[in-house]
């Protein structure tokens, strides 16, 4: 070993391997941080590219349902016994008493058989008639069309005599549950 | 030219940086004969003087041992180191080489000078061996005061050289330190100089000729057996060798010569009382001892011979023989047929290793030839400390490479994340920001509550029960004149779910409830509506009624599905109030007397929690 073999060995081999090492190992972390950082951007982007997706679909599918959604929730805004009442009034005056003629038109605060299953709100009314089998058939079809929320619960149609003129009628009692829906901020 | 300062007066950060001076600015890490002797080099340049006007300039290439004359050189370059460059010149020519010389040994044969100096006695049998030579040599190069006998000399102004006497007698002196002034060196680091200019490497030695000359007499003397002394005239001294019967060196003189005279003064008379403490002569060895002149100087040789022979005649009778090398064959070609040239002509020794010669044999010349013969007295090694050694050029090229290999991994690395940072940074993801995502999240989230709400609206919306349909119900299973007639009839819708409030915490709560359908119709009927009543009353039948009540009402909850479970039950009896005889006026005031028989039949339809029809749970919007 000659008087240069240990400072070659220092300043030639030690320091600038240690030093080059050292920047190596630098650069090597910064390397895999930006790496880090890029596969991260890269899926949230990903993800970000598949929601816009997801969003475009979901929107070319909610798009046309949209105007029957607004009107449906229109309806569901209403108050059933409202309508159910102005419906009734516009639609008996059409009979003779004979015919048809509403007796009872209540609106029970229970939630009935199918409100005690379901969380949404819902408005109960029950109408009792006398009369036909046609007219009330027919009554119930305008009702109903114009108020597609309701739903039947129960129907009990009964036959009873006149008690003056024993001549035989239908007693008709129907309750309906219509159902119920307020947008947040609208209540 | 490099300015060397030595390593030990520098820092160490100095050193390292003089390496790579050296290293980049000299031919010396690439060329491998900066550290060789200059007898191992193809291209050697002899001098040889005794001290006379004459110096003797040979070149010999070892490539084809072939000897011609060198440059002219006169003794005053010697001492001056003058005309240096301008004979080096010389050598490019195929004047002295047959091609252009890439290195140069340099070997200062100098005869003028032959001083032997005692080696310090160290006990007897200290000293024994080969390798017990082999340490004292290089103590007398390291330390020559704590081994020279005469320890009031100058080693600035000389050096010594171990020469052993493998045949010396027990009680005598096993070696002498031969010295050589240092006047010439300047010359040869003249030459050492110019080297370094011409990045050439220029190797030199200084050696003792008459040493050289010793060695080399069994090449020019091949029957010479041994039991003899060996004198060498030059022109200032002259060389004694004593040699054992069995050929070994058993001790040697150095005789100066006075007054310009070419043989030293009581000639005769030194001779024979060498020869006698030699045990050559005298006592038991009785006869006259032989005496071997060697020289190429024909004068010396004849001057000696001349005063032997009175010596000879007048007081002690001495065998003398003459080898003039001037007459010799092997020396017909080496300028100046000079036998200090003849060793280092490695075919020539080879010749005479398995050849006749007995001396060969000795190990006075074995060793000779394996380098004791050649000793450099010019401490090269002091001068060769200076310069890093071909393993610390190794060791610079090693952390050039390391370094290299470094730098291109962290340039490659850099490269690499420069292009990954660029690939970033044009990649749509780098220009997203976090607003962007969180606005895409929100709408993902509203769409999606809004889609919810939709279908929930739309499930919620479905017609499932309907009163026109349901008293269509009747009017279908029973049309007019059928022969039945209806009393009461009730439908009721009821949820297939327990409440959830029953079902709370033990299993997760259902999307969808299922759910009940029935129809209870009582009446009265006639014989012939009785098929009618029993075709009802089947699964098949029920099943056609209710897709011919789909059909005519388009109200798909009556649809029959596998799903769908529909069951009937019907219960039949006689009407006690029926009366075959009675008139009509009976009947219109009574109808029922017209009935034979009484029934009940109670429909249900089940639709599961999976079916379209099924209530969603939940509400559709809002709180």
């Amino acid at each position: 070993m000659s008087a240069y073999t240990q400072p070659i060995i220092r300043f030639g081999l030690v320091t600038p391997a240690a030093f080059n090492l050292l920047i190596l190992v630098g650069v090597l972390s910064a390397v895999n941080k930006l790496e880090q950082v890029r596969l991260q951007k890269e899926e949230i982007y990903r993800d970000h590219t598949m929601r816009q997706n997801a969003n475009r679909k979901l929107e070319s599918d909610n798009a046309p349902k949209r105007p029957v959604f607004e009107g449906q929730k229109k309806l569901l805004a209403t108050d059933p016994g409202q309508v159910f009442t102005r419906l009734l009034d516009s639609i008996l005056p059409k009979y003779k008493e004979i015919e048809l003629q509403r007796g009872s038109l209540i609106f029970p605060l229970d939630r009935g058989r199918l409100g005690k299953a379901v969380k949404a709100d819902l408005a109960r009314v029950k109408t009792s008639f006398s009369g036909g089998y046609g007219p009330m058939q027919e009554t119930l079809y305008q009702v109903e069309s114009m108020l597609p929320q309701a739903v039947l619960e129960d129907l009990k149609i009964t036959r009873k005599a006149h008690l003056l003129t024993q001549r035989e009628h239908l007693v008709i009692e129907v309750t309906h549950t219509c159902w119920k829906a307020v947008e947040e901020g609208r209540k | 030219m490099l300015n060397i300062v030595h390593p030990g007066e520098l820092k160490p950060a100095d050193i390292y940086r003089q390496a790579r001076t050296v290293a980049s600015k000299t031919s010396r890490s690439g060329d491998a004969d900066w550290y060789r002797a200059p007898e191992e080099l193809t291209c050697q340049w002899h001098i040889w003087f005794d001290g006379g006007r004459e110096v003797v300039s040979a070149t010999f290439s070892r490539e084809n041992c072939r000897w011609r004359p060198g440059p002219e050189l006169q003794l005053a370059n010697l001492t001056t180191g003058e005309r240096v460059k301008e004979i080096l010149g010389e050598f490019f020519s195929t004047k002295h080489f047959d091609t252009k010389p890439k290195s140069l040994g340099v070997i200062l044969h100098v005869a003028d000078e032959f001083g032997l100096s005692e080696i310090v006695d160290i006990g007897d049998g200290a000293l024994e061996g080969g390798d017990d030579f082999g340490v004292l040599r290089y103590n007398l190069m390291d330390e020559p005061l704590e081994v020279l006998a005469d320890r009031d000399v100058s080693i600035e102004s000389t050096s010594w050289r171990l020469l052993p006497f493998w045949g010396a007698l027990p009680g005598q002196s096993r070696s002498v330190a031969v010295a050589m002034s240092r006047t010439r060196e300047t010359f040869l680091k003249t030459l050492m100089n110019c080297g370094e200019e011409m990045r050439m490497p220029i190797r030199v030695a200084v050696t003792s000729a008459p040493v050289e000359a010793f060695a080399g007499l069994p090449l020019a003397h091949p029957e010479l057996a041994g039991g003899c002394l060996v004198v060498m005239p030059y022109s200032k001294q002259t060389a004694v060798f004593a040699l054992s019967p069995e050929g070994e060196l058993r001790v040697a003189r150095s005789l100066g010569h006075r007054g310009g005279s070419l043989t030293p003064a009581g000639f005769g008379d030194i001779l024979w009382n060498m020869a006698v403490g030699a045990e050559l002569a005298g006592g038991e060895h009785a006869g006259k001892p032989k005496v071997l002149l060697v020289s190429a100087n024909a004068k010396a040789l004849e001057t000696a011979a001349e005063e032997l022979e009175m010596f000879s005649m007048s007081r002690q009778a001495l065998e003398c023989e003459i080898l003039d090398l001037t007459t010799l064959p092997a020396l017909a070609e080496v300028p100046g047929h000079l036998l200090e040239f003849l060793s280092y002509d490695a075919a020539a020794l080879e010749k005479v290793r398995s050849g006749v010669a007995q001396l060969a044999a000795t190990d006075t010349f074995s060793a000779f030839w394996q380098g004791w013969a050649h000793q450099n007295y010019m401490d090269i090694a002091r001068l060769d400390m200076l310069y890093p050694t071909r393993n610390d050029f190794k060791l610079l090229r090693l952390a050039r490479w390391l370094l290299t290999l470094l730098v291109l991994a962290l340039l490659g690395t850099g490269g690499y994340g420069t292009w990954s940072l660029l690939a970033a940074m044009n990649h749509p993801s780098w220009h997203l920001t976090q607003e962007d995502v969180q606005q895409a999240k929100a709408s993902n989230t509203k769409l999606l509550n809004e889609q919810k709400q939709i279908q929930r609206t739309e499930k919620l919306m479905l017609p499932r029960s309907r009163g026109w349909v349901t008293m269509e119900f009747l009017l279908q299973l029973f049309p007019e004149d059928s022969g039945v007639r209806v009393d009461s009839y009730n439908y009721v819708l009821d949820t297939a779910r327990p409440a959830p409030s029953a079902a709370r915490g033990k299993a997760p709560e259902p999307e969808f409830s299922g759910l009940i359908r029935s129809w209870q119709i009582k009446g009265l009927v006639k014989p012939k509506a009785m098929e009618l009543l029993s075709g009802i009353n089947s699964q098949r039948g029920v099943s056609a009624f209710f897709e011919q009540l789909a059909t005519a009402t388009g109200d798909d909850s009556y649809r029959p599905d596998p799903d769908r479970q529909i069951t009937v039950s019907l219960t039949q009896g006689r009407n006690s109030r029926y009366d075959p005889q009675a008139s009509i006026g009976d009947l219109a005031r009574d109808p029922v007397m017209a009935y034979p028989f009484n029934f009940e039949i109670t429909i249900s339809q089940t639709l599961t929690d999976k079916d379209v029809l099924a209530l969603p749970v939940a509400k559709p919007y809002g709180t």
